[in-house]
């Protein structure tokens, strides 16, 4: 399954079909990533729409030329997902020191471990995912889920290729600790 | 060693199955959303509707323009007012 060979790239795409054939082109993919990174089936549509409000805006301003469509929106979106799952961890933490995490719990659609409520994956696949930094969950869904190379995924990253598969390393060894420690306990 | 080696097989075998579960999990999240006809129309007009246009400057230079020239010549003038102000009252 791959997703980066898309020949169409983003010239004529100001032409509200084309977007639209675009749109409906990349959005499966996109809800995948976005699902997989943030866990929560509102924030991964939410995280959608300002991708391709992004990207129309690119194409607006000349900024967008000759990347492919699912490269780019790819990576508008796994950066806008990386961005808001860092600024979720950060706020959880504040409300946990001054004790407020429980009265936010259900404006985040998160519980205490910051875990989306609304998902749609099965509690037991959240768990051990979310157990992962955001740089990790990311790499091992562009990978697993979207079938991208490391290269690919450094790209979409903006990582070196090393680094990526550093990060696919730590989280496999990270799944097998957690995935063990849950067998034991059984 | 062999136990080892086993062991470590075994945490491969059960790493490998969760991912593929998950992606799984994750398509079959995806396969239950509303019609995608739908769902790009709406991610298609709102994108649209709400994009802002790109800044165009040359408006904007203009109008600095012209405000500085005003105020150069309002400073002028009244500094020559002032002059002729003094020069009456002396």
């Amino acid at each position: 399954m791959n997703t980066l060979e898309s020949k169409q790239d983003a010239s004529n795409l100001l032409d509200q079909d084309a977007f639209y054939n675009m749109v409906k082109q990349t959005q499966g993919s996109l809800f995948r990533v976005a699902l997989g990174i943030t866990g929560s089936h509102a924030i991964s549509e939410e995280l959608i729409q300002d991708c391709y409000l992004i990207s129309y805006e690119a194409l607006l301003d000349g900024r967008w030329k000759g990347e492919h469509v699912k490269s780019w929106t790819q990576k508008v979106l796994v950066r806008l997902a990386i961005r808001r799952m860092q600024r979720h961890r950060r706020r959880n933490q504040i409300m946990q020191i001054i004790g407020l995490n429980k009265f936010f719990e259900h404006k985040t659609n998160t519980n205490e471990q910051g875990i989306a409520t609304d998902s749609s994956i099965p509690p037991h696949f959240m768990v051990h995912l979310h157990a992962l930094p955001v740089m990790q969950r990311s790499a091992l869904i562009l990978h697993v889920v979207e079938g991208l190379s490391a290269r690919q995924v450094a790209e979409q990253l903006g990582k070196s290729e090393g680094a990526v598969e550093q990060l696919l390393v730590r989280a496999k060894k990270t799944l097998k600790q957690r995935l063990e420690e849950d067998h034991d306990e059984r | 060693m062999s136990d080892e080696h086993h062991n470590r097989d075994h945490q491969d075998t059960m790493v490998n199955e969760f991912l593929e579960e998950m992606g799984g999990a994750i398509q079959r999240a995806e396969s239950r959303l509303p019609s995608p006809q739908d769902r790009a129309q709406t991610y298609t007009e709102f994108a649209i509707q709400h994009a802002d246009t790109p800044t165009s400057w040359a408006p904007i230079v203009v109008l600095a323009v012209v405000c500085i020239s005003l105020s150069f010549i309002m400073y002028i003038g009244l500094q020559h007012i002032e002059e002729q102000l003094s020069v009456t009252l002396l």
